[in-house]
């Protein structure tokens, strides 16, 4: 009778949970709050979601932070927070540990994901880009009506540029350009600029930054993009040594975005900032911002392995060289492939 | 353990060094007049500008006008570089690379240039390269890199130290051979060319027999331990050694011979005879010639304690800990680090010893664990076995469940590791005796590198889903963690972060990490030393952030007071002034700042006299800014006006403003703030007779002796003659022997006429100089007061009035012949003693060369310079002198007084100059560099008009080359010279003189193996953070710090008659003008001083009279502040000496605390206080509670 009970106590609590997670869940950037109901039509430019009352909604492809399918697996959740958060080396192990159990659109999201994960791992570690163009290609292939499909494009141009591939990612952000939506159109450009920048053509590249920073920024992938452009502002007055400005720019970024949110802008405004002063042979100043990234921004690996690059430099001549030995030896120990750990063996 | 990182026989070489070093120090060093290359060349490698060093020496060897043999000499100074270059390279491969460049470099210039007088000082090089290369083939054979093998290694090794020893023993024969053609000593007959060359080959001699002996035991080295070879070799090392100690057992190399034989017992697993020999070396006095070979010691002496035949790790641990704790020792040496290394062994091999159950074998194993990570992150020989000792540790004590996998695992780890911070904070300040202080601070350390790791794995671990409090928790006790570890930056970078973004939503957290911020980035500035430009604008964030996000609390005020302080010392009066102003009348802390506001004004106006000219602007500044300084004395001494309290600070600000009144001849006003009330300035400098005076604070003799000075002054002002001699009485009571309060009154009555003259004020100059003139009559009727003391005053007083009335040749001639008369009569009544006799025969010298009476002042100088020929300030007198004499009309006396006589019996400012290199003479130094140059300007003006232009160009350079060499230097100086340089532009008919250009503030590059220089003693004051507490921001306000601001000018004590000024000059008005001698003999004060030392010349920095007898002077509120902080220090450590514990204790700390905060100044005894901020800080007492 005992056993009776509690077995259907059980069954009674899985069905209030599998009812509770039973919706569809859209976030939408910005706000903490999802959107629930039954996701129907999937495109390149929006997702919809019918909530059980009231008419169905469209939601743009580039204001969705995360979705949640109904019959995923909670954990997957979590993994989504770590790769957010930078864990990828958990979070890509926990995708592909929940992947066998997903099935159609839920699948599909979660391959997206794991090809994103790989392409964030790739931008620190140069070994890996083979196998992370290769992922979010086929994830391209898979949303090509998909509402991930210009963030597939977007991953694509930044691995592709990392990788100093630039005409391919140059395509890439072209093809971004061509998308409908303003921030679509306002990310390409600043996309282009940096890799304008990337090629040693500043002035060219400014004029892009310049465009960007010049609109009107209304939603909030619309001020990403904004922000963006600011950043490759102030790395452009940086090269003409107009330091000041860029400083200026640079704690605009800062003082106006949350670094929960924003963590990588943050991080690669620290290492601008890092930049500026240490051209400017301002030693202390650049490794304070240097350490920023190290310290509250190690998540963002690639700005991560440079700050320690620059840091492995500086501490010596800021009289501290065992810190200066100690970040060199981190730098090996994270991101033994990394660029900047080459630099650092190539003395 | 690979015994050859122990051995770095290189060592003794630096001994030899400093001896050859030593030797050629005594060598005559002619005076180029040519571009000093080399001195440039030794500026940018100490620089660690190699890069720039090597094009500078390509452009000179296509300069046509170089001199042929500096030209071949050349090659060798590539070398040089290079090879210092190699020695502070961070990689090996650039290292090597340099290395061999060197060793190219330096056998093409030996050869090509085998006659030079450096070759043989580049075949020494030469050697130590290929000795050095071979120690590191040795070590590098321990772990062979990919591509070769241990024996290939330890063959290559063998090879070079075989080279080595052939140019060694080379050079030992040749030394030999010089040393038996010169007379031994006996037979010198007082020739002091034969016994300098006598001198330098012995010290060729001894040195290559040391380098022979090391090169035996480095040939031991390359083979195998236990080796037949091996055996040998040691043996006959330790013989060679024993042979060099015996024969040179006085000199310096005695102990490093004794030392290396020590160290071949040792390879001979003869551990007591070596540990003897070691303990014997240790014994040596302070000698710091010896300091270096007592720190090899100790490590040889370590090695023994650990070794498998004597295992006293214990010892070990307890002798290593005493040294690395020693706050004089830079712990960053490669023998530091060796004895670091030997104490991370010692608990390794003392933990294995123990048995698994034994709770000590853990905590051993990992504060080996923690020692061995230290090591490895020196690139010191010891970095790769200190890495593999941490990974075998890591193994070892790795917790069999892991490290935590989530966030909320390793915070909650981490506050409980933090919670017990404080107990062992309170382990280690109540420890009764070193040993158990040095493991309660060792404990202390171990539990701060667990929390910093739990924290750190903690903010790894979070993701989205973390509680956002809880990570910016975690940031801030990981702040606290890092401050604790002195990891500064660190701390300020995350501190800042919560401070940032935690004000919205947790204002107490991020109020308790503006505290932190604040004291981590104190602790950044105290260890910045001059190079604290960074740290500043930190600390203005930092403060500025707290006034934006709570401006109307207690540590808002605090922080406008502290940030006030900071400005203050930065000479940024108005923003300084500004801040003060912004705390409200309704504060507690107005009345203060007011005072502060105040004394900063005051402070800024004796600042600008010190500057540059006197001229009419400045003047007027000077008087606005002494008005601003006047109201907000006043403002501050009616808000504190408690009657039953006068803290010090009302009775410094009170003085401060004494001297204010007396500046504008307010005496009546003057002598009521000294005398009247019971609470007067008067009375509270006095103590009951037989009490001796405290070094510091209002009743300390330099305060005291300041207050009658101020007071005697007026009573002249007021023509009270009986009253200004009673004052005057009291200063002699006051100062005893020390008489160079007359001096400084001297030059207060000097500068006090220059102001008056600026300012046009002729009816008061007259008023002056009649009263002083009364003065000083009356006094010298007294016969009953005509001892040394009064005729010093005397003649003091008449030279302040002839060098304040330069303008006036008939009046000035007068007073210097008055002062003459004084100085003769000292003279003639043998009232000086020995001691002190040339200073006061150089000052009748001055007083000839003022009254133009140049041959005769030459006449006694040099009979003075007869007897004492390297005696600095009669040099100092003998070029000015030169100078005068020239000036009046005699230019050939302008060459003389630039390059020194034929006979070299007068050096001239260009050999002064070079010879008064080094920190001790920093103010000699600039005062003959700018003497020389406007004795060069003096010739260009009256000499030969075809050697004009070059004298002027000349001029310009030096004063270029002084930048380039000296680096941006003190502003006071840094404004004569820059007007000095636009002065010469104009001379050279530029109508828009630039200003001189400061260089980037120069920071050496650090060289791991290098000493921290003996001069660079200022040593941060320790900051002693205790934990903060979380959450509780009503407890103990961040800003309960007070930054005491050592205030390095001198003129802060603030007097008129300070108030330096240098004066333009023109030939006609040299004579009088010139610096004259150093009067510091007249007092107790040696001639060789720091920055600080006066000179006693009419155009030095002004110095206060608190200045009298110590090298650092403070404004009353200075003294008064470092009176109070020292009296609360003492009191606190009574009572923990008592072992008052918690009320107690806590209010006597507690009043440390609140005392120092309200003083924000230096203590003036402090010798090297300049660049230095001393902190205090109220912190909360328990550990900070994770939420």
């Amino acid at each position: 009778m005992n056993i009776a009970r509690t077995c259907l106590s059980i069954v009674v609590i899985a069905a209030v949970a599998t009812t509770a997670n039973a919706d569809d869940q859209i976030f939408v950037r910005g706000t903490a709050k999802a959107i629930r109901g039954t996701i129907g039509k999937m495109t390149k430019d929006f997702l919809e979601i019918k909530p059980r009352s009231g008419p169905a909604k469209k939601i743009p492809a580039d204001e969705i932070s995360r979705v949640r399918f109904n019959a995923e697996p909670p954990e997957l959740n979590r993994t989504r927070s770590a790769e957010e958060s930078g864990l990828l080396d958990r979070a890509l192990k926990d995708y592909t540990g929940v992947l066998g159990s997903l099935k159609s659109a839920a699948k599909t999201d979660t391959e997206f994901l794991i090809a994103r994960t790989k392409c964030r791992m790739a931008i620190a570690d140069p070994s890996k880009v083979d196998n992370a163009l290769k992922a979010m290609q086929a994830a391209l292939a898979k949303n090509a009506n998909g509402f991930r499909h210009y963030e597939c494009l977007v991953w694509l141009g930044r691995v592709q540029m990392a990788n100093a591939d630039y005409a391919g990612a140059k395509l890439r952000f072209e093809a971004l350009g061509k998308s409908t939506m303003k921030s679509h159109q306002m990310a390409a450009r600043v996309a282009t600029g940096q890799v304008l920048l990337a090629q040693d053509n500043p002035a060219e590249a400014q004029s892009n930054f310049d465009a960007v920073v010049g609109m009107q920024a209304g939603t909030e992938a619309e001020t990403a993009s904004r922000y963006e452009a600011v950043l490759g502002k102030a790395r452009c007055q940086q090269l003409q040594s107009n330091f000041d400005a860029a400083i200026k720019s640079l704690e605009e970024i800062v003082d106006n975005t949350k670094p929960e949110e924003a963590a990588e802008l943050h991080a690669r405004a620290f290492l601008q900032k890092g930049d500026c002063y240490r051209d400017q042979q301002k030693t202390k100043q650049a490794v304070m911002a240097y350490l920023h990234v190290d310290l509250i921004y190690d998540r963002a690996k690639g700005a991560h392995a440079e700050s320690l690059f620059q840091l492995s430099q500086l501490w010596p001549q800021a009289g501290h060289p065992d810190r200066g030995s100690e970040a060199g030896s981190r730098l090996k120990k994270l991101y033994p492939n990394n660029a900047w750990t080459k630099k650092l063996a190539g003395g | 353990m690979p015994h050859s990182r122990d051995s770095q026989p290189g060592r003794p070489f630096a001994f030899c060094g400093v001896l050859l070093f030593v030797s050629a120090l005594c060598l005559p060093g002619p005076v180029s007049a040519d571009e000093p290359v080399r001195q440039f060349l030794d500026a940018l490698r100490a620089r660690g500008y190699f890069d720039t060093a090597i094009d500078y020496i390509d452009q000179q060897q296509k300069n046509p006008g170089l001199a042929e043999d500096l030209k071949q000499s050349l090659g060798f100074e590539r070398a040089m570089t290079l090879l210092e270059m190699s020695r502070r390279a961070r990689t090996s491969g650039a290292k090597a690379k340099s290395l061999a460049e060197a060793q190219a470099t330096l056998e093409a210039f030996a050869n090509t240039h085998a006659r030079h007088e450096l070759a043989a000082e580049a075949n020494s090089q030469l050697a130590q390269i290929l000795f050095e290369r071979a120690q590191t083939a040795v070590w590098q054979s321990e772990a062979p890199p990919a591509g070769t093998t241990k024996a290939l290694l330890l063959q290559e090794a063998r090879s070079l130290v075989k080279q080595s020893r052939v140019i060694y023993q080379k050079a030992l024969k040749l030394a030999k051979a010089k040393l038996a053609a010169l007379p031994p000593p006996a037979q010198q007959d007082g020739d002091k060319e034969v016994k300098e060359q006598y001198s330098a080959a012995l010290a060729s001699v001894v040195s290559n027999s040391l380098r022979l002996a090391q090169c035996t035991y480095q040939e031991g080295q390359t083979f195998g331990r236990g080796s037949s070879e091996r055996k040998d070799l040691l043996l006959k090392a330790s013989k060679e050694f024993t042979e060099i100690h015996e024969e040179y057992r006085r000199w310096t190399v005695g102990p490093i011979a004794r030392l290396w034989q020590g160290k071949c017992y040792e390879e001979l697993d003869d551990i007591p005879r070596a540990l003897g020999i070691y303990n014997e070396v240790l014994s040596h006095g302070d000698d710091p010639l010896v300091k270096d070979a007592k720190e090899l010691a100790l490590r040889f002496r370590l090695i023994c304690l650990n070794h498998e035949k004597k295992r006293d790790h214990e010892l070990a641990v307890v002798q290593a800990g005493n040294y690395l704790s020693d706050k004089s020792v830079n712990t960053r040496t490669s023998d530091a680090v060796g004895i670091r290394w030997e104490k991370a062994r010692a608990h390794d091999l003392h933990g294995q010893s123990l048995k698994d159950e034994n709770p000590d074998r853990e905590r051993e194993l990992r504060l080996a664990l923690a020692e061995a990570t230290e090591v490895s992150r020196y690139p010191t020989p010891y970095k790769d076995v200190a890495n593999n000792m941490v990974q075998r540790l890591k193994a070892q004590l790795g917790d069999r469940q892991g490290p935590p996998k989530d966030f909320a695992t390793a915070y909650g780890l981490a506050t409980a590791s933090i919670k017990k911070v404080p107990a062992l904070k309170a382990a280690s300040g109540n420890a009764k005796s070193k040993t158990d202080r040095q493991k309660a601070s060792e404990d202390l350390r171990l539990e701060l590198i667990r929390t910093d790791e739990l924290l750190t794995l903690a903010l790894q671990l979070a993701d989205s889903d973390t509680n956002p409090t809880d990570r910016l928790q975690a940031r801030y006790l990981l702040s606290f963690v890092k401050l604790e570890q002195r990891q500064s930056f660190d701390a300020v970078v995350l501190a800042q972060h919560v401070m940032k973004y935690g004000a919205k939503q947790e204002p107490e957290t991020a109020m308790n990490a503006a505290e932190v911020a604040w004291v981590a980035c104190v602790q950044a500035y105290n260890a910045a030393g001059s190079n604290n430009a960074a740290e500043l604008e930190m600390l203005e964030w930092i403060s500025n952030e707290t006034v934006r996000q709570w401006p109307d609390s207690n540590r808002a005020n605090e922080a406008r007071m502290s940030l006030g302080m900071i400005y203050r010392k930065a000479s940024r009066t108005e923003d300084a002034s500004r801040l003060y102003n912004e705390v409200p009348k309704s504060a507690g802390q107005y009345g203060e700042a007011q005072l502060k506001a105040g004394q900063t004004w005051w402070e800024a106006a004796m600042n600008q006299s010190r500057i540059g000219n006197l001229d009419e602007q400045r003047a007027q500044k000077i008087k606005t800014m002494t008005e601003s300084a006047e109201m907000h004395l006043r403002a501050g001494l009616r808000a504190m006006t408690n009657p039953a309290l006068t803290p010090p600070t009302v009775t410094a600000a009170k003085l401060s403003l004494a001297q204010i009144l007396n500046s504008r001849s307010a005496f009546p006003e003057t002598i009521k703030i000294l005398t009247e009330g019971g609470q007067s300035v008067i009375n509270e400098v006095i103590v009951p007779d037989g009490t001796p005076r405290p070094e510091t604070g209002i009743k300390s003799k330099n305060f005291a002796s300041l207050a009658y000075q101020v007071l005697q002054r007026a009573y002249i002002g007021t023509q009270d003659i009986d009253k200004a001699l009673a004052a005057m009485t009291e200063m002699e009571k006051i100062g005893g022997p020390d008489t160079q309060i007359y001096v400084q009154l001297g030059q207060e009555l000097e500068r006090e006429i220059e102001r008056l003259k600026t300012q046009n004020e002729t009816e008061r100059l007259g008023q002056l100089r009649s009263s002083f003139e009364q003065f000083l009559a009356k006094v010298f009727e007294r016969k009953d007061r005509q001892n040394y003391n009064s005729l010093i005053w005397i003649a003091e007083t008449y030279r302040g009035l002839g060098q304040g009335m330069s303008g006036d040749r008939a009046a000035a001639a007068t007073y210097f012949q008055r002062a003459g008369e004084s100085y003769q009569q000292i003279l003639d009544k043998n009232l000086v003693d020995e001691n002190r006799k040339t200073t006061v025969e150089l000052r009748l010298v001055s007083c000839r060369r003022s009254t133009g009476d140049f041959a005769g002042a030459m006449e006694k100088l040099r009979q003075i310079l007869d007897q004492h020929p390297r005696d600095v300030n009669a040099q100092f007198e003998a070029a000015s002198l030169l100078r005068a004499w020239g000036a009046s009309g005699q230019p050939e006396k302008l060459n003389e007084a630039i390059g020194g006589t034929a006979d070299k019996k007068i050096w001239g400012w260009v050999n002064l100059s070079q010879r008064l290199r080094g920190p001790s003479y920093v103010d000699k130094f600039f005062e003959a560099r700018y003497a020389m140059v406007q004795t060069r300007r003096d010739y260009a003006k009256l000499g030969d008009a075809s050697k004009k232009e070059g004298m002027l160009k000349a001029a310009v350079r030096d004063i270029e080359f002084t930048v380039a060499t000296q680096g941006a230097f003190d502003d006071p100086w840094w404004g004569k010279f820059d007007d000095l340089y636009q002065t010469l532009q104009r001379d050279q008919g530029s109508n828009a003189p630039k200003a001189l250009e400061k260089p980037e503030e120069y920071t050496p590059a650090p060289v791991m193996a290098e000493k921290v220089p003996a001069a660079t003693t200022d040593v941060p004051v320790a900051v002693t953070p205790e934990v903060p507490e979380a959450k509780k921001p009503e407890s103990n306000s961040m800003l309960g710090l007070a930054i005491a601001l050592p205030i390095a000018l001198l003129a802060a004590g603030g007097m008129w008659f300070f108030m330096g000024k240098p004066r333009k000059k023109s030939p006609s008005m040299a004579m009088v003008q010139q610096p004259a001698p150093s009067f510091e003999g007249i007092g107790t004060a040696p001639v060789k001083r720091k920055r600080s030392s006066a000179s006693g010349s009419a155009k030095r920095p002004a110095r206060t009279a608190a200045d009298a007898g110590q090298r650092k002077a403070a404004t009353p509120e200075q003294i008064a502040a470092a009176k109070r902080a020292r009296a609360a220090k003492r009191k606190a450590q009574a009572a923990a000496e008592a072992g008052t514990t918690s009320a107690g204790a806590a209010a006597a700390k507690k009043k440390i605390v609140v005392k120092k905060k309200g003083a924000p100044d230096a203590d003036p005894a402090q010798p090297t206080a300049k660049k230095r901020v001393k902190v205090a800080r109220k912190a909360p007492k328990k550990p900070p509670e994770a939420s």
